[in-house]
């Protein structure tokens, strides 16, 4: 009980100082959506999973470094999808994303036409076009808290992102 | 599911279908098995050697001091033996290295040294701040720096001596001033004007130029390619740089440093331009577009035509310092990635016939090879890939044969220090006996 109820800067501490629980504490908070982010950019889940492991891995690491609170949730999930990047590309023999695979679940509405072509859209987009997608809109990190994290500019951040979604709209709109 | 008030009915409608997308995946390992797993994992020798107990936090503070003095104590010695101890003088013009790195001690990115003599250092830079993007007056007198705050909200440019002493900041930029929509204060991409009297960078959208030895700061270019770094005409009168047009389109054009008389040599569309460089000599401007690298007269007298038609993915191109050869990474794109990724030369002095181009031997390093930096004697690149977190800075001879190893370092995800500028290569003046 209560694992969600301590200040995250009260765990941050404790995990900083090497305490287990307190780490654990934050995979329990973080793990799911880092899993879930690395999914979008790498398209695998056993991938994305081993993204996530690995990110756990640089995160212990560089806790210590990490003196702000509220960066960690956008600090973790750009490890996470920078992992899935590097997976991505050491695993390339494949493609990136298996959008033939992508599973729609069934309704009795059947899957909305839009929905597949976004989705499909996403095997055109590189992998760091996809893990800006997953940051601002899985994630729903805000944009210059992204470029905080990943040490770009935010207007720069800014003005990628809006190409991507003209580019994204675009091929909707073409599909 | 986070706030999506702010966000357009398009952005609305992914946050939406990204989150159904994704929604299924989850990893069924139970937390502490995770974390474990993390903890229990075999870290590089460097953390272990800052870090012997797991975090810096574990380890008791005589011990932690004794390190970090140890730590400092051997910089200091390396710094003394290079900078006095053994007073051995380069034989060309090749001088020092310069490029950040992880600096354990301050667990921000600080400027590493590595002298033509193999002797390596630290400058001291504000160990509050990560240090960037490294940049050598022209003869080496000076080297410059970025320092940016850790919440990134302030951004300086510093400026000292050619071994790092005596540095003063000339200019600072807070997120108020640089010009952003609400942000973008990091300063990248310097570039000294070629009679050492500015630098011109890029902050927020714009590219700004600055006295080097300090003054008020002025836009060039009110809004660049996000890519975008200045390239200086050898006069210095102008700069070069891929703009945004009034029509929201990109035009590689050339301005005064104060931004007055712009003029636009090529109009680019879709898909984004990549970089672009002035040739020493003047002449020609090569920038990257549409998988191609391409020339114009850089007095717009000409239209700009093709110089790879033989590239399939090029970079941004890098002049040799004799402007004779052009120097560009090529291969095969998988999204904005590169597979088989080779650094290409091409001689631009001499017809396209068989035997132009030259592929330096570049295998080995990893990712990474978008930034080159030629040597000043104009005989080797220097060049910086990464495997995982361990990154190489090493020297490719343009003659052919294996590259040689400059530095090896590791650095946490994310490090964009490294990868956003390339590393500098000082020229010591001292020109080749004829």
């Amino acid at each position: 009980m209560g694992l969600r109820i301590e200040p995250v800067g009260d765990v941050l501490a404790r995990a900083r100082r090497g305490e287990q629980a307190a780490f654990t504490q934050l995979v329990e908070i973080h793990h799911e959506q880092m899993v879930r982010v690395a999914y979008l950019v790498c398209g695998d889940a056993e991938l994305a999973r081993d993204a996530a492991q690995a990110a756990w891995i640089k995160a212990w690491q560089g806790l210590p470094g990490l003196r702000n609170a509220e960066r960690l949730r956008p600090w973790l999930l750009t490890i996470a999808v920078n992992e899935a990047r590097q997976i991505s590309r050491s695993r390339r023999r494949r493609p990136v994303v298996q959008i033939d695979s992508v599973v729609v679940e069934p309704s009795s509405a059947g899957p909305s036409p839009d929905r597949v072509d976004l989705i499909a859209a996403l095997a055109n987009l590189s992998a760091a076009d996809r893990s800006l997608l997953a940051l601002r809109y899985v994630a729903g990190i805000e944009t210059e808290a992204i470029a905080r994290a990943t040490g770009r500019s935010a207007s720069g951040t800014r003005t990628r992102l809006s190409r991507l979604l003209a580019k994204l709209r675009e091929e909707v709109r073409d599909a | 599911m986070h706030d999506t008030r702010n966000l357009t009915p398009f952005e609305r409608r992914l946050a939406r279908e990204l989150g159904d997308h994704v929604a299924s995946v989850n990893d069924p390992r139970p937390a502490a098995e995770i974390a474990a797993t993390a903890m229990r994992a075999r870290r590089s020798p460097l953390a272990r050697l800052a870090w012997p107990g797991g975090s810096p936090m574990a380890v008791p503070v005589p011990i932690r001091l004794a390190l970090v003095a140890a730590l400092v104590g051997a910089a200091l010695y390396l710094g003394l033996l290079v900078a006095g101890g053994h007073p051995t003088l380069p034989v060309t013009r090749n001088g020092a290295v310069a490029f950040p790195a992880p600096d354990a001690a301050t667990g921000h990115s600080a400027i590493t040294l590595v002298q033509a003599t193999g002797g390596t250092s630290t400058v001291k830079t504000d160990p509050a701040t990560d240090a960037s993007c490294p940049a050598w007056s022209p003869g080496g007198s000076r080297l410059a720096w970025v320092e940016t705050s850790e919440d990134r909200t302030e951004s300086r440019i510093v400026v000292a001596d050619g071994d790092g002493g005596h540095p003063r900041t000339i200019t600072t930029h807070r997120v108020a001033e640089s010009g952003g929509v609400g942000g973008g204060a990091a300063i990248h991409a310097l570039s000294w004007s070629p009679d050492g009297q500015s630098i011109a960078y890029v902050s927020g959208p714009a590219l700004w130029v600055v006295p080097s030895a300090g003054g008020e700061a002025r836009v060039a270019v009110p809004v660049v390619w996000a890519g975008s770094s200045a390239a200086w005409s050898p006069d210095s009168r102008r700069l070069a740089a891929v703009g945004v047009l009034p029509d929201r389109g990109f035009g590689v054009e050339t301005v005064a440093p104060d931004g007055s008389d712009p003029k636009i040599l090529a109009r680019v569309g879709k898909p984004d331009p990549g970089g672009y460089a002035w040739s020493p000599d003047g002449r020609m401007i090569a920038y990257a577009y549409g998988d191609l690298i391409w020339l114009v007269d850089s007095t717009g007298a000409a239209d700009p035509f093709v110089a790879t038609p033989e590239a399939s993915t090029s970079l941004t191109p890098f002049w040799s310092p004799d402007s004779k050869t052009l120097a560009y990474v090529d291969g095969v794109r998988n999204g904005d990635a590169l597979e088989t990724a080779s650094i290409w030369l091409k001689r631009m002095d001499r017809p396209p016939i068989p035997g132009n181009l030259f592929t330096p031997h570049v295998a080995g390093i990893g990712a990474g090879l978008a930034n080159l930096t030629w040597s000043p004697d104009g005989m080797w690149l220097l060049v910086v890939g990464h495997k995982d977190n361990t990154y190489s800075v090493v020297r490719v001879p343009v003659t052919g044969g294996p590259f040689e190893p400059v530095a090896t370092f590791e650095a946490q995800t994310p490090t964009a220090a490294i990868e956003d500028c390339p590393v500098a290569w000082q020229d010591n003046g001292i020109q080749p006996v004829p």
